[in-house]
């Protein structure tokens, strides 16, 4: 049976999704429609308790929460395909530090920012542009920790593309598309060359290609 | 050499790294910085950490930070030492990291304020936030649902063991415990079973006595 990824459509599921076609690893994806509620109802719930995306089924096996399915197919499927873990302990080290710095640190206030400019309309909420300014304030002064770092190394935990990277492209893409922010990488040398790269990777095109929000 | 932690034994983040190398029986010394004074915004510690927060740690050569990210790193390099904090099989492991990663997007978002406002802020003489407060406290109790749910037919969040899972919940859990708020686990028999199981490791009582509790 064949790992299924659920609401293939959503930022956070794309974490996983980039991933898996990254290692080359067969899968089949089931969409979840938010706006209809689906996520909340008992079926999903039963996936995701917290009744958010991405679950994911693989045989008998569940697991939610995005990194944790990065982790899971990094480490099962190490020896295909690219190795976004490490090669050492220590470089696993770096991977996990930065992959909890886009957890804890980068992506809450790019959060803010789309929901704030992309979905308060569509969700029914007033968008509050004190928060799209404080957010935008916070996540600016992320992005000059990321400049100094990423003029001395080509990706965040070295010289290897890492799962670290790869957490950051979903939400990133936002910022530069329907977010309308796209100043913030681009005005950074280094972290404009870091998102050039990890962006134009194939297995990221591949995922925006097949599974980008139905227009 | 002997692993230098910098932070300060009584903020919640560090504890989390403390807790994983008292569980692991793996020798550390504490590097204080003071967090009462913004030492951790200060060039010096900017060069650990370049966030401004804490913890960081040097392991000679090797430095690191983010506190699960250091807690998963010393569980992994030191796996057949004290208490295997990781899971047994890849699947458990994942598991492991799955509650591990619910502890930092459902719990810790709304635990953190809830304790800034109600312990930290007193102590610093600013005003507590009344109103998030209770919106939190709203909040918290739906999460709290899912966790007794989960606790009632696991004995620890990611199955028969103490794991990753547990541990990184404690730091902010004991502050919580502390406010009004300990009135909403102690109404759930599992979660109130479970906090009191884990509570009784000889690791937490240690960490509480470096702590002054």
């Amino acid at each position: 049976m064949v790992l299924k990824v659920y609401g293939p459509h959503f930022a956070s599921p794309k974490r996983a999704l980039v991933t898996l076609i990254e290692k080359g690893v067969a899968f089949e994806t089931v969409p979840v429609d938010l706006m209809k509620g689906e996520h909340k109802q008992p079926a999903y719930l039963a996936l995701q308790p917290f009744g958010t995306v991405p679950a994911v089924v693989d045989g008998d096996y569940k697991i939610f929460e995005s990194r944790a399915v990065m982790r899971y197919v990094a480490e099962k499927y190490r020896s295909q395909g690219p190795d976004l873990l490490g090669k050492t302990v220590e470089e696993r080290g770096q991977v996990e530090q930065w992959l909890d710095v886009e957890a804890t640190t980068y992506n809450p206030p790019l959060l803010n920012l789309t929901l704030h400019i992309m979905f308060a309309s569509v969700m029914g909420f007033p968008s509050d542009e004190k928060l799209i300014k404080e957010s935008e304030e916070k996540l600016s002064a992320v992005l000059d920790v990321y400049e100094a770092h990423l003029s001395k190394s080509k990706y965040l935990a070295g010289d290897f593309v890492s799962l670290a990277d790869l957490a950051h492209l979903p939400f990133t893409d936002y910022l530069v598309g329907p977010i309308g922010k796209a100043y913030m990488i681009k005005d950074r040398k280094h972290v404009s060359a870091w998102w050039n790269d990890i962006s134009s990777r194939p297995a990221w095109k591949e995922t925006l290609e097949k599974y980008s929000f139905p227009a | 050499m002997v692993v230098k932690l910098y932070g300060q034994v009584t903020a919640v983040c560090p504890q989390r790294v403390l807790l994983c190398f008292l569980e692991k029986e793996i020798e550390f010394e504490i590097v204080h910085v003071d967090l009462d004074t913004l030492e951790q915004k200060k060039p010096e510690h900017l060069l650990r950490q370049p966030f401004g927060q804490v913890p960081a740690i040097e392991d000679g050569d090797f430095k690191l930070f983010e506190s699960r990210a250091i807690a998963r790193y010393y569980a992994t390099k030191y796996l057949d030492q004290g208490t295997n904090l990781l899971g047994k099989s890849l699947e458990h492991r994942a598991i492991v990291d799955q509650w591990a990663d619910v502890e930092a997007h459902y719990f810790n978002v709304l635990a953190f304020p809830i304790v800034l406002n109600l312990l930290i802020k007193p102590r610093l003489g600013e005003a507590c936030d009344v109103v998030l407060v209770e919106e939190l406290k709203v909040k918290l109790e739906v999460v709290l649902d899912i966790y007794e749910n989960r606790l009632g037919s696991n004995r620890f969040l990611a199955g028969d063991e103490f794991t990753m899972a547990d541990l990184t919940h404690m730091p902010a859990m004991g502050y919580l415990m502390r406010t009004d708020v300990n009135r909403m686990v102690k109404a759930r028999v599992n979660m109130n079973r479970w906090w009191e199981e884990i509570t009784a490791r000889p690791a937490w009582k240690k960490l509480m006595k470096m702590a002054g509790f």
